[in-house]
């Protein structure tokens, strides 16, 4: 059974078998502790400055107020036929709204788009403006001050902010 | 009949998977917003656009002080940006300068809720499995605009401690427009402390006694009663402020607008005359910039969005006030 | 079985009412999430009552898994929101001190159940535990030893290091188990003797 058990946590069981080690896990404490052993013994080679002491027992004590859940059997977690079967469906409405947005867009915006790919540089003068810009742009959530790279980018000697009005670039 | 019940049923079905998937891309947007602002963490990142490269380090301490940042460009002269939570102060030329000052922005919520919805509205987000980037593993997100008025966004998002691993901004045909990606992380534990913190922008300011940083002035919120009638579908207002900007002396309005992912700015000012060269189009990676004068006044648009959309917007700029 | 298969089985087995099921789910995750939470939750103590809470919550938030993504993705996700609100709420609450120096009954309280779980002697046991696991380690033949590590740490399948080391799949998996059993033998003194704090 130890041997079953270590299989099963590393996803090697067949689907029957792993059925019968998880009865056994029900049911037999020991099996219990080898589990816990085996899965301390993982995270200690994969994590050593992060091992606290079990908090198995500590949260078996408040689950005891839980109540055992009854989840009726078409909500429950293993529904992956059902979810593969769908998700081909599912992609091909995707396309269905993408075609229709596409209709909604301007007629007059395409040619322009092709047209301006902007091929010029920001210039360092109007850096201030990207900085004053990135101050409020969610991507500065996201990416934190990566986002100011943008700003501390290319030419920025001269991109300190001055007194000075525009030092012109040559043109 | 059987038949038609049955379809009914899948497609109700169909739109709940869909909603679920959407909804748990936006999950991961959250906690990754929320890890970035909260975990330490210290590593060099590569920005890539066009035929640019360039590779900076940056340290991360949140701590009972606040968070840091420290940003320093590895290529190229030496550049170095410094957050302390709202503030952020650029170090260049030997000169300490504080650029941003957002006083009052608060530390949480980082992505708003009207975000969310906004980004759920203007994005469909898919998972798009698993990849491994900078020997972390990442969930990946792809984020595609309903429209041609916006980019797709893609991002990395470390599986474990929700950080931005990775995120690419995609153009039409979803050629990259940029990229950012760490090429080496290390998430929590000893950071380097050398680097960033308080110590730090203390001792920086200790060198520079004689330039002392200087402080943005003030940011007020207005009423300017410009206003633009073609910004894209679901961007909406999220702030109108008079600021002073660098290089000006004149106060400057800016107008920020959001579909949750990009912002647009408006900025009006004074044309003094002097920047009548300027008009026109320019970008860097996937911002684009737009100077237009319109009557005596000086407009530019900012955003993280394509070409079309910036000149769109600067066009249908107008005043509306009294 | 895929190991994610693993715990589909296990929160399927939950969903049914089975509580047991999710103590091995617990015995699982529980050091996963507590290093995700202290990557937060700063203070050990803090973080391990935070990491109970995240596995309190998971449970009453079980019903609504439907297995769209993976039951740690899930859990992951649990834990940040959980950590995110306390500290929102501690934030609120007591922005610069401790959040455990009140006089009030309830976190008095709450503080002594903490200290509890951050006591000298519970560290120790912690060292103890990642020293015997390394000690075993290095006295296992060389075969158990790789085999153990290409799993546990490069994360490799059965097949992939039956490749690598050149051997049938069955062999893999005896030399896999019969490495863990080496290391866990030597560990059980040490976790039945802490019975009262269980490991």
């Amino acid at each position: 059974m130890k041997q079953e058990i270590s299989a099963l946590m590393d996803g090697e069981l067949f689907e029957d078998d792993a059925g019968k080690v998880l009865d056994q896990l029900k049911r037999d404490s020991t099996t219990r502790k080898n589990w816990a052993a085996y899965h301390l013994i993982g995270d200690v080679l994969r994590q050593p400055d992060h091992i606290h002491s079990d908090l198995s027992a500590k949260i078996r004590e408040r689950m005891r107020d839980e109540p055992a859940l009854l989840v009726p059997r078409s909500n429950m977690a293993n529904q992956k036929m059902r979810m593969f079967a769908l998700s081909a469906v599912a992609s091909l409405s995707a396309v269905g709204v993408v075609v229709w947005m596409s209709l909604q867009i301007s007629p007059e915006l395409a040619p322009q788009a092709a047209m301006h790919a902007a091929n010029t540089q920001i210039q360092p003068s109007s850096e201030n403006y990207l900085i004053a810009h990135e101050e409020f742009s969610p991507s500065t959530d996201m990416n934190g001050s990566a986002s100011y790279i943008r700003t501390v980018s290319y030419g920025s000697d001269e991109a300190a902010p001055k007194k000075t009005p525009s030092e012109k670039q040559a043109k | 009949m059987k038949l038609r019940i049955a379809l009914c049923g899948a497609l109700l079905i169909v739109a709940n998977a869909y909603a679920e998937e959407r909804s748990s891309g936006l999950d991961w947007l959250e906690v990754a917003a929320f890890a970035g602002h909260q975990t330490d963490y210290s590593g060099v990142f590569v920005y890539q656009y066009g035929n640019h490269v360039e590779t900076s380090n940056i340290v991360h301490i949140n701590d009972a002080g606040g968070e840091y940042e420290k940003l320093e460009s590895l290529d190229g002269p030496k550049r170095e940006i410094i957050r302390h939570d709202g503030q952020v102060w650029s170090y260049i030329n030997h000169q300490m300068v504080q650029i941003d000052s957002q006083q009052g922005h608060s530390r949480f919520p980082f992505l708003l809720p009207e975000q969310l919805s906004a980004l759920n509205t203007n994005y469909q987000a898919k998972l798009l499995g698993q990849e491994r980037v900078a020997g972390y593993n990442a969930q990946v997100i792809l984020f595609q605009p309903k429209d041609n008025l916006r980019y797709t966004h893609k991002v990395w998002v470390h599986t474990d401690s929700g950080l931005l691993l990775k995120a690419s901004v995609l153009g039409d045909k979803n050629q990259v427009a940029e990229q950012y990606a760490f090429t080496q992380l290390q998430i929590g534990g000893k950071i380097d402390r050398s680097w960033g913190g308080r110590c730090d922008l203390v001792d920086v300011h200790g060198k520079d006694s004689s330039n002392p940083p200087k402080s943005v002035k003030g940011i007020t919120p207005t009423n300017s009663g410009w206003v633009a009638d073609m910004l894209p579908v679901g961007f909406k207002k999220t702030m109108e402020i008079l600021r002073s900007m660098h290089g000006k002396d004149a106060p400057v309005v800016q107008i920020v607008y959001s579909d949750g992912l990009s912002a647009i700015s408006i900025f009006v000012e004074p044309n003094d005359g002097d920047e009548d060269d300027v008009d026109g189009l320019s970008s860097r990676g996937a911002v684009n910039l737009y100077h237009k004068v319109l009557n005596q006044y000086l407009i530019t648009v900012v955003g993280e969005v394509p070409p079309h959309t910036v000149m769109q917007v600067v066009d249908s700029v107008r005043y509306n006030g009294k | 079985m895929a190991e994610r298969d693993v715990d589909q089985q296990l929160v399927e087995r939950v969903q049914r009412g089975d509580k047991q099921a999710f103590d091995l789910l617990v015995s699982k995750y529980q050091r996963k999430l507590g290093r995700l939470i202290s990557r937060f939750v700063r203070d050990p103590a803090e973080a391990e009552d935070v990491t109970q809470d995240a596995f309190i919550k998971a449970y009453r938030a079980l019903p609504g898994f439907r297995g769209e993504s993976a039951f740690y993705t899930w859990l992951y996700r649990i834990g940040i929101n959980t950590a995110k609100n306390y500290l929102l709420a501690n934030k609120r609450r007591a922005p610069t001190s401790t959040p455990f120096d009140t006089d009030d009954a309830e976190s008095f309280e709450e503080a002594s159940l903490l200290r509890e779980v951050s006591t000298p002697e519970n560290e120790l046991m912690s060292k103890q535990v990642v020293d015997v696991v390394q000690a075993s380690l290095q006295q296992l033949p060389e075969d158990l030893r790789s085999a153990l590590t290409l799993r546990e740490i490069e994360g490799l399948s059965y097949e992939e290091i039956a490749s690598v080391m050149n051997c049938p799949v069955g062999t893999v998996r005896s030399r896999i188990f019969r490495a863990r059993e080496a290391v866990a033998e030597n560990l059980r003194p040490l976790l039945e003797t802490s019975k009262g704090k269980r490991w």
